[in-house]
Protein backbone atom coordinates (compact mmCIF):
# COMPACT_ATOMS: atom_id res chain seq x y z
CA UNK A 1 0.00 0.00 0.00
CA UNK A 2 0.81 3.58 -0.60
CA UNK A 3 1.94 5.41 2.15
CA UNK A 4 -0.54 8.14 2.96
CA UNK A 5 0.28 11.55 4.90
CA UNK A 6 -1.45 11.47 8.23
CA UNK A 7 -5.11 11.96 7.48
CA UNK A 8 -4.62 11.39 3.75
CA UNK A 9 -4.33 15.29 2.65
CA UNK A 10 -0.59 16.96 2.26
CA UNK A 11 0.51 19.17 4.87
CA UNK A 12 0.16 22.58 2.55
CA UNK A 13 -3.22 21.29 1.68
CA UNK A 14 -4.59 20.91 5.27
CA UNK A 15 -2.94 24.23 6.33
CA UNK A 16 -4.33 26.17 3.26
CA UNK A 17 -7.91 24.74 4.76
CA UNK A 18 -6.66 25.58 8.00
CA UNK A 19 -6.65 28.60 7.24
CA UNK A 20 -9.87 29.27 5.45
CA UNK A 21 -11.00 28.07 8.94
CA UNK A 22 -10.03 30.40 10.77
CA UNK A 23 -11.22 33.08 8.69
CA UNK A 24 -14.96 31.50 8.67
CA UNK A 25 -14.47 31.61 12.34
CA UNK A 26 -13.74 35.32 13.03
CA UNK A 27 -17.12 35.31 10.80
CA UNK A 28 -19.48 33.70 12.04
CA UNK A 29 -21.93 32.14 9.24
CA UNK A 30 -20.08 33.52 6.31
CA UNK A 31 -19.36 31.75 3.77
CA UNK A 32 -15.71 31.53 2.46
CA UNK A 33 -14.33 29.89 -0.27
CA UNK A 34 -11.60 27.35 -0.06
CA UNK A 35 -9.58 25.46 -2.70
CA UNK A 36 -11.62 22.07 -1.92
CA UNK A 37 -9.40 18.79 -2.71
CA UNK A 38 -10.37 15.85 -4.99
CA UNK A 39 -11.69 13.03 -2.52
CA UNK A 40 -11.54 9.34 -2.78
CA UNK A 41 -15.76 9.83 -2.75
CA UNK A 42 -17.83 10.99 -4.89
CA UNK A 43 -19.10 14.65 -4.64
CA UNK A 44 -22.72 14.93 -2.12
CA UNK A 45 -20.73 12.04 0.21
CA UNK A 46 -19.22 14.60 2.42
CA UNK A 47 -16.31 15.35 0.79
CA UNK A 48 -16.81 18.76 2.78
CA UNK A 49 -16.72 17.45 6.05
CA UNK A 50 -14.13 14.81 5.45
CA UNK A 51 -11.84 17.77 4.40
CA UNK A 52 -12.41 19.71 7.09
CA UNK A 53 -11.99 16.93 9.80
CA UNK A 54 -8.77 15.45 7.67
CA UNK A 55 -7.33 19.32 7.93
CA UNK A 56 -7.91 19.37 12.12
CA UNK A 57 -7.48 15.93 13.10
CA UNK A 58 -4.62 15.28 15.17
CA UNK A 59 -2.96 12.06 16.58
CA UNK A 60 -5.04 12.42 20.20
CA UNK A 61 -8.40 12.87 18.59
CA UNK A 62 -11.41 10.69 19.32
CA UNK A 63 -13.42 10.53 16.01
CA UNK A 64 -17.16 9.97 15.63
CA UNK A 65 -19.16 9.95 12.55
CA UNK A 66 -22.79 9.31 12.32
CA UNK A 67 -25.56 9.50 9.00
CA UNK A 68 -28.46 10.54 9.82
CA UNK A 69 -27.69 10.49 13.65
CA UNK A 70 -26.83 6.48 13.19
CA UNK A 71 -23.32 5.30 13.91
CA UNK A 72 -23.67 1.98 11.66
CA UNK A 73 -24.88 3.58 8.52
CA UNK A 74 -23.05 2.64 5.19
CA UNK A 75 -21.53 6.49 5.25
CA UNK A 76 -20.72 6.53 8.84
CA UNK A 77 -19.27 3.83 8.90
CA UNK A 78 -16.91 4.19 5.44
CA UNK A 79 -15.16 7.72 6.86
CA UNK A 80 -14.74 6.25 10.15
CA UNK A 81 -12.89 3.74 8.75
CA UNK A 82 -11.08 5.44 6.26
CA UNK A 83 -9.68 7.69 9.14
CA UNK A 84 -8.66 4.80 11.17
CA UNK A 85 -6.53 3.51 7.66
CA UNK A 86 -5.11 7.07 6.99
CA UNK A 87 -4.97 8.80 10.17
CA UNK A 88 -4.35 5.78 12.58
CA UNK A 89 -6.90 7.82 14.94
CA UNK A 90 -9.27 6.39 17.67
CA UNK A 91 -12.73 5.85 16.67
CA UNK A 92 -15.90 5.88 19.29
CA UNK A 93 -19.54 6.06 18.82
CA UNK A 94 -20.04 7.84 22.19
CA UNK A 95 -20.80 11.49 21.63
CA UNK A 96 -18.97 12.15 25.14
CA UNK A 97 -15.62 10.17 24.15
CA UNK A 98 -15.67 11.78 21.23
CA UNK A 99 -13.22 15.23 20.47
CA UNK A 100 -14.32 15.25 16.85
CA UNK A 101 -17.44 14.14 15.63
CA UNK A 102 -18.19 14.69 11.89
CA UNK A 103 -22.23 14.51 11.24
CA UNK A 104 -24.33 14.40 8.15
CA UNK A 105 -28.34 15.34 8.77
CA UNK A 106 -28.26 15.59 13.20
CA UNK A 107 -26.79 16.98 15.90
CA UNK A 108 -26.38 14.00 18.76
CA UNK A 109 -28.99 14.10 21.26
CA UNK A 110 -26.51 14.42 24.07
CA UNK A 111 -25.68 17.87 24.76
CA UNK A 112 -22.12 18.64 23.56
CA UNK A 113 -19.23 20.34 25.34
CA UNK A 114 -16.73 22.94 25.46
CA UNK A 115 -13.39 20.61 24.21
CA UNK A 116 -15.59 18.96 21.66
CA UNK A 117 -15.93 20.23 17.77
CA UNK A 118 -18.59 19.28 15.13
CA UNK A 119 -18.13 19.05 11.52
CA UNK A 120 -21.20 19.22 9.25
CA UNK A 121 -21.77 18.15 5.50
CA UNK A 122 -22.95 20.65 4.02
CA UNK A 123 -24.80 19.92 0.36
CA UNK A 124 -25.81 23.11 -0.44
CA UNK A 125 -24.26 26.06 1.70
CA UNK A 126 -26.20 28.98 -0.10
CA UNK A 127 -29.63 29.42 1.97
CA UNK A 128 -30.83 31.62 -0.90
CA UNK A 129 -30.22 29.30 -3.87
CA UNK A 130 -33.65 28.50 -4.54
CA UNK A 131 -34.90 31.78 -4.56
CA UNK A 132 -32.34 33.22 -6.48
CA UNK A 133 -30.31 31.29 -8.74
CA UNK A 134 -27.20 33.73 -9.28
CA UNK A 135 -24.69 33.40 -6.84
CA UNK A 136 -23.29 37.50 -7.74
CA UNK A 137 -26.75 38.24 -6.82
CA UNK A 138 -26.73 36.50 -3.29
CA UNK A 139 -23.78 37.78 -2.64
CA UNK A 140 -24.93 40.86 -2.71
CA UNK A 141 -27.78 40.33 -0.62
CA UNK A 142 -25.85 38.55 2.08
CA UNK A 143 -23.06 41.76 1.93
CA UNK A 144 -26.33 44.25 2.65
CA UNK A 145 -27.86 41.47 4.77
CA UNK A 146 -31.04 41.76 2.76
CA UNK A 147 -32.89 39.15 3.86
CA UNK A 148 -36.46 39.76 2.87
CA UNK A 149 -36.32 36.99 0.43
CA UNK A 150 -36.59 34.66 2.69
CA UNK A 151 -39.00 36.34 4.80
CA UNK A 152 -41.21 36.52 1.77
CA UNK A 153 -40.58 32.60 1.69
CA UNK A 154 -42.02 32.27 4.66
CA UNK A 155 -45.18 34.58 4.03
CA UNK A 156 -46.20 32.46 1.56
CA UNK A 157 -45.50 29.20 3.47
CA UNK A 158 -48.00 30.34 6.31
CA UNK A 159 -50.37 31.23 3.58
CA UNK A 160 -50.15 28.30 1.55
CA UNK A 161 -49.87 25.78 4.39
CA UNK A 162 -51.17 27.65 7.70
CA UNK A 163 -47.08 27.26 9.34
CA UNK A 164 -43.48 27.53 7.83
CA UNK A 165 -43.25 24.21 6.26
CA UNK A 166 -39.47 23.97 6.17
CA UNK A 167 -38.47 20.33 7.63
CA UNK A 168 -35.27 20.49 7.09
CA UNK A 169 -32.18 23.03 6.26
CA UNK A 170 -34.38 25.77 7.98
CA UNK A 171 -32.87 29.49 7.36
CA UNK A 172 -30.82 30.45 10.72
CA UNK A 173 -29.49 34.10 11.62
CA UNK A 174 -26.07 33.65 12.95
CA UNK A 175 -24.64 36.18 15.49
CA UNK A 176 -27.96 38.90 14.25
CA UNK A 177 -26.03 38.97 11.19
CA UNK A 178 -25.58 36.52 8.33
CA UNK A 179 -27.82 34.53 6.78
CA UNK A 180 -26.82 30.27 7.00
CA UNK A 181 -27.85 26.99 5.84
CA UNK A 182 -27.39 24.82 9.56
CA UNK A 183 -27.26 21.95 6.93
CA UNK A 184 -29.61 19.87 6.04
CA UNK A 185 -30.45 18.90 9.90
CA UNK A 186 -33.91 18.73 10.80
CA UNK A 187 -35.72 21.93 12.34
CA UNK A 188 -35.72 20.32 15.22
CA UNK A 189 -31.75 20.20 15.82
CA UNK A 190 -31.55 23.62 14.80
CA UNK A 191 -32.15 24.85 19.23
CA UNK A 192 -29.16 22.68 19.71
CA UNK A 193 -26.72 25.49 17.40
CA UNK A 194 -27.67 28.49 19.77
CA UNK A 195 -25.05 28.89 21.84
CA UNK A 196 -23.67 25.56 22.01
CA UNK A 197 -20.42 25.45 23.47
CA UNK A 198 -18.78 23.19 21.19
CA UNK A 199 -17.27 24.80 17.45
CA UNK A 200 -19.65 24.02 14.92
CA UNK A 201 -17.46 23.96 11.35
CA UNK A 202 -19.64 23.52 8.36
CA UNK A 203 -18.13 21.61 4.97
CA UNK A 204 -19.01 21.80 0.90
CA UNK A 205 -16.67 20.34 -0.67
CA UNK A 206 -18.68 20.62 -4.40
CA UNK A 207 -19.73 23.66 -3.72
CA UNK A 208 -16.02 24.77 -2.39
CA UNK A 209 -17.24 26.87 0.72
CA UNK A 210 -17.00 26.52 4.42
CA UNK A 211 -18.42 27.91 6.97
CA UNK A 212 -18.34 28.15 10.97
CA UNK A 213 -20.67 29.00 14.14
CA UNK A 214 -17.68 29.97 17.05
CA UNK A 215 -18.68 28.29 20.37
CA UNK A 216 -21.85 30.63 22.22
CA UNK A 217 -22.79 32.51 18.96
CA UNK A 218 -26.64 33.07 18.88
CA UNK A 219 -28.40 31.17 15.98
CA UNK A 220 -31.32 32.02 15.73
CA UNK A 221 -34.41 30.59 13.46
CA UNK A 222 -36.11 33.24 11.55
CA UNK A 223 -40.13 33.25 12.03
CA UNK A 224 -42.98 35.87 12.18
CA UNK A 225 -43.72 37.81 15.78
CA UNK A 226 -46.81 35.86 15.46
CA UNK A 227 -45.93 33.05 13.74
CA UNK A 228 -43.15 31.55 16.79
CA UNK A 229 -40.86 28.95 15.34
CA UNK A 230 -41.96 25.48 15.75
CA UNK A 231 -40.55 22.74 14.65
CA UNK A 232 -42.74 19.51 14.29
CA UNK A 233 -42.15 16.60 17.45
CA UNK A 234 -42.70 12.87 16.52
CA UNK A 235 -46.39 11.41 17.45
CA UNK A 236 -45.06 9.01 19.78
CA UNK A 237 -42.07 7.97 22.31
CA UNK A 238 -39.06 6.14 21.09
CA UNK A 239 -40.40 2.29 20.76
CA UNK A 240 -37.29 0.85 21.73
CA UNK A 241 -35.82 3.39 24.83
CA UNK A 242 -39.01 5.55 25.73
CA UNK A 243 -37.88 8.59 25.28
CA UNK A 244 -39.96 11.59 24.39
CA UNK A 245 -37.54 14.39 23.86
CA UNK A 246 -35.50 13.08 21.17
CA UNK A 247 -35.60 13.37 17.56
CA UNK A 248 -37.21 10.15 15.85
CA UNK A 249 -37.51 8.25 12.96
CA UNK A 250 -40.62 6.56 11.43
CA UNK A 251 -41.00 3.29 10.41
CA UNK A 252 -43.13 1.43 8.71
CA UNK A 253 -43.98 -1.70 9.82
CA UNK A 254 -46.40 -3.71 7.59
CA UNK A 255 -48.54 -3.41 4.19
CA UNK A 256 -51.16 -1.51 6.88
CA UNK A 257 -49.94 1.46 7.68
CA UNK A 258 -48.61 0.13 11.06
CA UNK A 259 -45.84 2.66 11.79
CA UNK A 260 -43.27 2.75 14.85
CA UNK A 261 -41.05 5.73 16.31
CA UNK A 262 -37.66 4.83 17.12
CA UNK A 263 -34.34 7.60 17.87
CA UNK A 264 -32.50 8.60 14.92
CA UNK A 265 -29.32 9.08 17.63
CA UNK A 266 -28.10 5.00 18.01
CA UNK A 267 -25.83 5.93 20.68
CA UNK A 268 -28.55 7.99 22.70
CA UNK A 269 -30.71 5.21 22.34
CA UNK A 270 -28.84 2.56 23.13
CA UNK A 271 -27.62 4.36 26.40
CA UNK A 272 -30.98 5.81 27.37
CA UNK A 273 -32.43 1.78 27.05
CA UNK A 274 -29.67 0.65 29.12
CA UNK A 275 -30.35 2.32 31.93
CA UNK B 1 -44.59 76.38 -7.53
CA UNK B 2 -43.80 76.17 -3.84
CA UNK B 3 -41.47 78.70 -2.66
CA UNK B 4 -40.15 77.92 0.58
CA UNK B 5 -40.09 73.86 0.39
CA UNK B 6 -37.30 71.34 -1.02
CA UNK B 7 -37.26 70.04 -4.32
CA UNK B 8 -37.60 66.37 -3.60
CA UNK B 9 -34.81 66.17 -6.77
CA UNK B 10 -32.74 67.46 -8.56
CA UNK B 11 -30.19 67.66 -11.16
CA UNK B 12 -27.71 69.41 -12.61
CA UNK B 13 -25.98 69.14 -16.06
CA UNK B 14 -26.17 65.93 -16.53
CA UNK B 15 -24.18 64.13 -19.50
CA UNK B 16 -24.05 60.25 -19.78
CA UNK B 17 -22.74 58.53 -22.23
CA UNK B 18 -22.56 54.96 -23.47
CA UNK B 19 -19.00 54.44 -25.01
CA UNK B 20 -18.35 57.01 -27.54
CA UNK B 21 -22.40 57.75 -28.00
CA UNK B 22 -24.11 60.76 -26.09
CA UNK B 23 -26.97 59.74 -24.81
CA UNK B 24 -28.04 62.96 -21.83
CA UNK B 25 -26.59 66.13 -22.56
CA UNK B 26 -26.85 69.06 -20.78
CA UNK B 27 -29.68 67.87 -18.73
CA UNK B 28 -31.13 69.95 -15.29
CA UNK B 29 -34.23 69.33 -13.18
CA UNK B 30 -35.95 70.28 -10.18
CA UNK B 31 -38.98 68.10 -8.86
CA UNK B 32 -40.93 69.26 -5.84
CA UNK B 33 -43.09 67.33 -3.53
CA UNK B 34 -46.81 66.87 -4.50
CA UNK B 35 -45.93 67.23 -7.99
CA UNK B 36 -45.67 65.75 -11.23
CA UNK B 37 -43.33 66.20 -13.76
CA UNK B 38 -43.84 64.32 -17.53
CA UNK B 39 -41.13 63.87 -19.50
CA UNK B 40 -42.28 63.17 -23.26
CA UNK B 41 -40.13 62.45 -26.15
CA UNK B 42 -39.83 59.75 -29.48
CA UNK B 43 -38.21 56.64 -28.43
CA UNK B 44 -34.60 56.83 -28.55
CA UNK B 45 -34.65 60.35 -26.98
CA UNK B 46 -32.96 59.60 -23.66
CA UNK B 47 -36.20 59.50 -21.68
CA UNK B 48 -35.91 56.01 -19.63
CA UNK B 49 -31.52 56.73 -19.74
CA UNK B 50 -32.45 59.79 -17.76
CA UNK B 51 -35.18 57.90 -15.44
CA UNK B 52 -32.07 55.50 -14.37
CA UNK B 53 -29.66 58.18 -13.82
CA UNK B 54 -32.15 59.87 -11.68
CA UNK B 55 -33.29 56.81 -9.67
CA UNK B 56 -29.20 55.75 -9.08
CA UNK B 57 -29.20 52.82 -11.72
CA UNK B 58 -26.71 54.26 -13.74
CA UNK B 59 -23.99 56.53 -12.71
CA UNK B 60 -23.78 60.10 -15.16
CA UNK B 61 -20.98 60.99 -16.93
CA UNK B 62 -20.66 64.37 -15.59
CA UNK B 63 -23.26 66.27 -13.48
CA UNK B 64 -24.99 66.30 -10.22
CA UNK B 65 -27.91 64.63 -8.77
CA UNK B 66 -29.78 65.23 -5.66
CA UNK B 67 -32.42 63.58 -3.99
CA UNK B 68 -34.85 63.28 -0.83
CA UNK B 69 -33.59 60.94 1.97
CA UNK B 70 -35.90 60.25 5.03
CA UNK B 71 -33.19 61.35 7.31
CA UNK B 72 -30.94 63.36 6.06
CA UNK B 73 -33.01 65.77 3.70
CA UNK B 74 -32.09 66.44 -0.14
CA UNK B 75 -28.25 64.61 -0.34
CA UNK B 76 -26.05 64.37 -3.21
CA UNK B 77 -26.38 60.82 -5.24
CA UNK B 78 -22.82 60.22 -5.54
CA UNK B 79 -22.08 60.34 -2.02
CA UNK B 80 -24.56 57.59 -0.98
CA UNK B 81 -22.58 54.14 -0.13
CA UNK B 82 -24.45 51.32 -2.37
CA UNK B 83 -26.13 50.28 0.84
CA UNK B 84 -27.86 53.05 1.70
CA UNK B 85 -28.68 53.59 -2.42
CA UNK B 86 -30.06 50.09 -2.56
CA UNK B 87 -32.38 50.78 0.80
CA UNK B 88 -33.83 54.21 -0.28
CA UNK B 89 -34.58 52.63 -3.94
CA UNK B 90 -36.36 50.18 -1.87
CA UNK B 91 -38.14 51.80 0.39
CA UNK B 92 -38.20 55.39 0.54
CA UNK B 93 -38.01 56.05 -3.88
CA UNK B 94 -40.08 53.78 -6.02
CA UNK B 95 -39.94 52.69 -9.86
CA UNK B 96 -43.19 51.67 -11.27
CA UNK B 97 -41.33 49.45 -14.81
CA UNK B 98 -43.67 49.45 -18.27
CA UNK B 99 -43.29 45.36 -18.01
CA UNK B 100 -44.84 44.65 -14.44
CA UNK B 101 -42.94 41.03 -15.23
CA UNK B 102 -39.69 42.55 -14.53
CA UNK B 103 -40.44 44.38 -10.96
CA UNK B 104 -43.06 41.06 -9.80
CA UNK B 105 -41.71 38.01 -8.36
CA UNK B 106 -44.12 35.55 -10.51
CA UNK B 107 -43.70 32.28 -8.10
CA UNK B 108 -44.39 34.24 -4.93
CA UNK B 109 -48.66 35.34 -4.46
CA UNK B 110 -50.17 38.72 -5.18
CA UNK B 111 -50.21 39.12 -1.21
CA UNK B 112 -46.42 38.91 -0.61
CA UNK B 113 -45.45 40.57 -3.70
CA UNK B 114 -47.75 43.74 -2.40
CA UNK B 115 -45.80 43.47 1.19
CA UNK B 116 -41.81 42.85 0.32
CA UNK B 117 -41.35 46.41 1.07
CA UNK B 118 -42.84 46.22 4.51
CA UNK B 119 -40.57 43.24 5.34
CA UNK B 120 -37.20 45.03 3.92
CA UNK B 121 -38.34 47.87 6.19
CA UNK B 122 -38.25 45.42 9.30
CA UNK B 123 -41.92 44.54 9.72
CA UNK B 124 -41.89 40.81 11.02
CA UNK B 125 -45.71 40.32 12.39
CA UNK B 126 -47.71 38.30 9.83
CA UNK B 127 -50.83 39.31 10.50
CA UNK B 128 -50.12 43.06 10.18
CA UNK B 129 -48.84 41.83 7.02
CA UNK B 130 -51.71 40.40 5.56
CA UNK B 131 -53.67 43.30 6.58
CA UNK B 132 -51.93 46.14 4.81
CA UNK B 133 -51.55 43.49 1.71
CA UNK B 134 -55.24 43.47 1.49
CA UNK B 135 -55.48 47.36 2.43
CA UNK B 136 -53.16 47.60 -0.61
CA UNK B 137 -54.80 45.38 -3.16
CA UNK B 138 -58.40 47.01 -3.03
CA UNK B 139 -56.68 50.42 -2.95
CA UNK B 140 -55.94 49.02 -6.64
CA UNK B 141 -58.96 47.75 -6.83
CA UNK B 142 -58.50 44.24 -7.37
CA UNK B 143 -60.63 41.74 -6.25
CA UNK B 144 -59.56 40.89 -2.25
CA UNK B 145 -60.42 37.39 -3.40
CA UNK B 146 -57.39 36.92 -5.46
CA UNK B 147 -54.60 37.79 -2.42
CA UNK B 148 -52.89 34.41 -2.10
CA UNK B 149 -53.45 34.19 -6.15
CA UNK B 150 -49.56 33.97 -7.70
CA UNK B 151 -49.35 36.87 -10.54
CA UNK B 152 -49.09 34.92 -13.07
CA UNK B 153 -53.14 33.91 -13.05
CA UNK B 154 -53.22 38.17 -13.45
CA UNK B 155 -54.29 39.88 -16.46
CA UNK B 156 -51.56 42.40 -18.01
CA UNK B 157 -53.86 45.41 -15.86
CA UNK B 158 -54.06 43.77 -13.41
CA UNK B 159 -50.63 43.00 -12.70
CA UNK B 160 -49.23 46.58 -13.49
CA UNK B 161 -52.09 47.48 -10.73
CA UNK B 162 -50.18 45.06 -8.43
CA UNK B 163 -46.81 46.47 -9.34
CA UNK B 164 -48.13 50.04 -8.25
CA UNK B 165 -49.83 48.60 -4.96
CA UNK B 166 -46.12 46.79 -4.16
CA UNK B 167 -44.44 49.99 -4.68
CA UNK B 168 -46.77 52.37 -3.40
CA UNK B 169 -47.12 50.49 0.16
CA UNK B 170 -43.70 52.19 1.19
CA UNK B 171 -45.29 55.52 0.69
CA UNK B 172 -42.56 56.71 -1.47
CA UNK B 173 -41.37 60.19 -1.26
CA UNK B 174 -39.85 60.11 -4.94
CA UNK B 175 -42.25 57.99 -7.57
CA UNK B 176 -40.40 56.75 -10.69
CA UNK B 177 -43.18 55.74 -13.47
CA UNK B 178 -41.24 54.75 -16.29
CA UNK B 179 -44.65 54.51 -19.34
CA UNK B 180 -46.82 52.86 -16.92
CA UNK B 181 -50.27 52.62 -18.72
CA UNK B 182 -48.22 51.58 -22.63
CA UNK B 183 -49.85 48.25 -23.52
CA UNK B 184 -52.56 48.40 -21.65
CA UNK B 185 -56.33 48.79 -23.11
CA UNK B 186 -57.92 52.17 -22.78
CA UNK B 187 -60.39 51.78 -20.57
CA UNK B 188 -57.64 49.78 -17.90
CA UNK B 189 -55.38 52.55 -18.48
CA UNK B 190 -58.08 55.06 -17.69
CA UNK B 191 -59.07 53.53 -14.62
CA UNK B 192 -55.41 53.34 -13.86
CA UNK B 193 -54.42 57.22 -14.50
CA UNK B 194 -57.58 58.03 -12.63
CA UNK B 195 -55.86 55.66 -9.50
CA UNK B 196 -52.44 56.75 -9.80
CA UNK B 197 -54.02 60.61 -10.10
CA UNK B 198 -55.73 60.16 -6.54
CA UNK B 199 -52.94 58.44 -4.98
CA UNK B 200 -50.58 61.15 -5.86
CA UNK B 201 -52.85 63.94 -4.72
CA UNK B 202 -53.27 61.70 -1.15
CA UNK B 203 -49.95 60.99 -0.26
CA UNK B 204 -48.10 64.17 -1.61
CA UNK B 205 -45.39 62.28 -3.99
CA UNK B 206 -43.30 63.68 -6.07
CA UNK B 207 -43.67 61.76 -9.63
CA UNK B 208 -41.65 61.81 -12.37
CA UNK B 209 -43.52 60.26 -15.23
CA UNK B 210 -41.96 58.87 -18.38
CA UNK B 211 -44.41 58.51 -21.10
CA UNK B 212 -44.63 59.01 -25.13
CA UNK B 213 -48.34 59.27 -24.54
CA UNK B 214 -49.25 63.04 -24.43
CA UNK B 215 -52.60 62.70 -23.24
CA UNK B 216 -51.32 60.57 -19.98
CA UNK B 217 -49.19 63.76 -19.81
CA UNK B 218 -51.75 65.99 -20.05
CA UNK B 219 -53.91 64.15 -17.13
CA UNK B 220 -51.55 63.31 -14.40
CA UNK B 221 -48.77 66.50 -15.04
CA UNK B 222 -48.45 69.81 -13.78
CA UNK B 223 -44.81 70.53 -16.05
CA UNK B 224 -44.10 68.81 -18.71
CA UNK B 225 -40.11 68.50 -20.03
CA UNK B 226 -39.91 67.98 -23.86
CA UNK B 227 -36.42 65.41 -25.20
CA UNK B 228 -35.21 65.14 -28.03
CA UNK B 229 -31.29 63.57 -28.86
CA UNK B 230 -30.57 63.31 -25.11
CA UNK B 231 -31.63 66.95 -23.79
CA UNK B 232 -34.84 68.87 -23.03
CA UNK B 233 -35.70 71.26 -25.73
CA UNK B 234 -38.59 73.12 -24.06
CA UNK B 235 -40.20 72.65 -20.20
CA UNK B 236 -43.47 74.30 -18.68
CA UNK B 237 -46.86 73.80 -17.30
CA UNK B 238 -48.67 71.18 -19.26
CA UNK B 239 -51.05 73.03 -20.68
CA UNK B 240 -48.57 75.90 -21.69
CA UNK B 241 -46.57 73.01 -23.38
CA UNK B 242 -49.70 71.42 -24.90
CA UNK B 243 -51.75 74.33 -26.30
CA UNK B 244 -48.82 76.74 -27.48
CA UNK B 245 -45.40 74.73 -27.82
CA UNK B 246 -42.63 77.03 -28.94
CA UNK B 247 -40.26 74.23 -30.00
CA UNK B 248 -40.38 73.31 -33.46
CA UNK B 249 -40.21 69.18 -32.41
CA UNK B 250 -42.61 70.03 -29.60
CA UNK B 251 -44.98 71.58 -32.13
CA UNK B 252 -44.67 68.60 -34.69
CA UNK B 253 -44.90 66.06 -31.35
CA UNK B 254 -48.28 67.92 -30.48
CA UNK B 255 -50.06 68.06 -33.73
CA UNK B 256 -49.16 65.14 -34.71
CA UNK B 257 -51.21 63.26 -31.91
CA UNK B 258 -54.17 61.30 -33.37
CA UNK B 259 -57.91 62.99 -32.43
CA UNK B 260 -59.77 60.51 -30.40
Amino acid sequence: MIPYNFAYLDENSKRAIRRSLLKAVAIPGHQIAFASREMPLPYGWGTGGIQITAAIIGKDDRLKVIDQGADDTTNAVSIRHFFQSVAGIATTTETRQASIIQTRHRIPETPLCADQIIVYQVPMPEPLFKLEPRRTETRILHAMADYSLMYLQLYDHITRYGRVAIGYDYPVMVHDRYLMSPSPIPAFDVPKMHMNPALQLFGAGREKRLYAVPPYTRVVPLAFEDYPFAPLQAQAPCAICGSTSSYKDEIILDDNGKRQFVCSDTDYCGRTSCQ
Amino acid sequence: MPVNTQPALAARNLYFQFGKQPVIRQVSLELYPGEVLAIVGESGSGKSTLLNLLYGTLPPTQGEIQATTPDLGLRPMSELSRQTLRHLQRTAWGFVCQNPRDALRMEISAGGNIVERRMIMGLRHYGQLREEALYWLQKVEIDPARLDDLPETFSGGMLQRLQIARTLISQPALLYLDEPTSGLDVSVQAALLDLLRKLVVTENMAVLLVTHDLAVARLLAQRIAVMRQGEIIEEGLADQVLDDPQHPYTQLLVSSVLPA
